[in-house]
């Protein structure tokens, strides 16, 4: 069953044409890595489907519901969550306030998310009081996922997540996506073809604002020629 | 300088400070998250002062007056944002400096239209009149009241922006609009009701200074300059740095009134030179 469905989406940004006709679906339960080299359309697909960059034209369906003439603002509240590629954790504000301001439901985040997230990022417990001018990139890197994960949400964009961290920090980044995956579908932007294969259950490629081709991510993986031709792996 | 003498000029300077923080406050909130110079600013401290004046003396009751007036005046200033300010967001300056600019014009002959161009004096209500003895000194029970309802508000803001979930929102949407509304929050409401509560102080500011200048159209757009050097000094985009910058206006005038009496009028460009030497963002502004 599809989570999320794209049909023929073209986005345009001050005038430029950006996606060119996107048509991609993502599987409930999976995680889909999105592949591609810089100025493909990535970014601007992922943005397009969270309404930051509204489509001109074609479809975007969660869930069955077509969501790309809602505003920007409503479409979190069907359940899907960003964690944007420049992270983007507010530094005027505390790491606990970096997660309240993302709380939908309620006033405070429940023990028992907390609890989800801080298992799934130790490091965080230490964090809370600290302002986010004052984090490292990696804490950053965790809080903007655990900023995602307050709402229990069915759907998690994440854009680039181990861009310019360290080798141990992508490891635990890793590892955070495949204890996160058991619980959400994923769609996770990503440069870095090592740490996307050894994560994803299935892939797409994109060129020049389509989608140029996607399937199992054992077929890429098994596939030289493909790397080579679409990521220059 | 007598001890006495100090503490008088102190508290007056204070008092000062806290009205260059009414006048500024508003401004500097909108400045804030909007990035919008709100140059009728000026024209809604006056509306605040005429219709402030108007008020009390039509409902016969004082804080009535104040609080129903500064509600327009908010209104006025969150219907244009609706209208107007929301158009221009991230567009040309120049549309933003015209559309304010327009709007100055507007207000200040409606105010003509509706109760003259001539000067009217205001009369402080009664238990405004008077002095008390502070350290043996007499000081204003009017520049008491200002210096209380400054502190209030002033702390009420802090509360607002620091200790709840609008607060964060404001402080987040100042730093990353886009971010804000990808987690699921109308950023549009917050600026609307930013405009409103920027209006909102506005005329409490107008309503306060109408005591010390009597009315005139002329009277909020005479203090545009002094907003505006506020909010620079305060580094532009941080309100507490506003607030900061007043009090430090208010202790220069009227320090500098009594040594240097010749230089009172220039206090804020000698502060606004010193501080902007030392730290060319502001106080509190980001580098």
């Amino acid at each position: 069953m599809n989570i999320l469905e794209m049909h023929e989406v073209h986005t345009f940004i001050a005038g430029f044409h950006i996606l060119e006709g996107v048509t991609l679906t993502a599987e409930h339960g999976k995680l889909t890595i999105l592949l591609g080299r810089n100025g493909s359309g990535k970014t601007t697909t992922i943005k397009t489907i969270m309404g930051l960059t509204p489509a001109g034209s074609g479809e975007i369906l969660f869930q069955g519901k077509a969501i790309q003439k809602m505003h920007d603002f409503e479409i979190p509240w069907l359940g899907i969550s960003l964690v944007p590629e420049g992270r983007d954790v507010f530094s005027q504000l505390t790491v606990e306030e970096n997660l309240l301001i993302a709380v939908r439901k309620g006033k405070n985040i429940t023990k028992q998310r907390l609890d989800y997230i801080v298992n799934i990022f130790p490091p965080m417990k230490d964090l809370f009081k600290k302002k986010g001018r004052n984090l490292s990139g990696g804490e950053k890197q965790m809080v903007a996922v655990a900023r995602a994960l307050v709402n229990d949400d069915e759907l998690l964009l994440i854009d680039e997540p181990t861009k310019g961290l360290a080798p141990i920090m992508v490891e635990s980044m890793r590892l955070a996506l495949a204890e996160i995956k058991k619980n959400a579908t994923i769609i996770l932007v990503e440069q870095n073809f090592e740490f996307a294969s050894s994560i994803a259950d299935d892939f797409l490629i994109m060129e020049h604002g389509k989608i140029a081709c996607g399937g199992k991510i054992g077929d890429l993986i098994n596939n030289e020629e493909m790397q080579h031709r679409y990521l220059g792996v | 300088m007598t001890s006495q003498l100090f503490v008088n000029i102190l508290l007056s300077a204070l008092s000062l400070g806290v009205i260059y923080f009414l006048l500024s406050s508003g401004f500097a909130l909108v400045f804030s998250l909007l990035r919008v110079s709100n140059f009728s600013h000026g024209s809604l401290i006056m509306w605040g002062a005429y219709l402030g004046v108007y008020l009390v003396k039509a409902l016969s009751n004082f804080t009535l007056g104040l609080v129903v007036s500064a509600v327009v005046i908010g209104i006025i200033l969150a219907l244009v944002e609706f209208f107007l300010f929301r158009r221009l967001y991230g567009g040309n300056p120049l549309f933003e400096l015209l559309l304010t600019f327009g709007l100055i014009y507007i207000l200040d002959e409606a105010v003509k239209l509706i109760w003259g161009a001539a000067m009217i004096t205001v009369d402080k209500p009664l238990f405004l009149q008077g002095t008390v003895m502070i350290y043996g000194e007499p000081f204003a029970i009017l520049r008491l009241y200002i210096f209380g309802l400054g502190a209030f508000i002033c702390a009420a803001l802090y509360f607002l922006l620091n200790k709840t979930k609008l607060g964060l929102i404001i402080t987040a949407g100042i730093e990353n609009k886009e971010m804000v509304r990808a987690l699921g929050i109308n950023i549009n409401k917050v600026f609307t009701f930013v405009c409103w509560l920027g209006g909102f102080l506005a005329g409490i500011a107008g309503f306060v200074l109408a005591f010390f200048t009597g009315l005139s159209p002329e009277m909020g757009t005479n203090q545009l300059l002094n907003v505006l050097v506020i909010v620079v000094v305060g580094g532009l985009g941080s309100f507490m740095g506003a607030a900061i910058a007043a009090i430090i206006m208010g202790l220069a005038e009227a320090f500098l009134g009594f040594y240097l009496p010749e230089l009172a009028i220039l206090s804020s460009f000698i502060v606004m030179f010193i501080v902007l030497g030392i730290k060319p963002s502001g106080l509190l502004g980001e580098e």
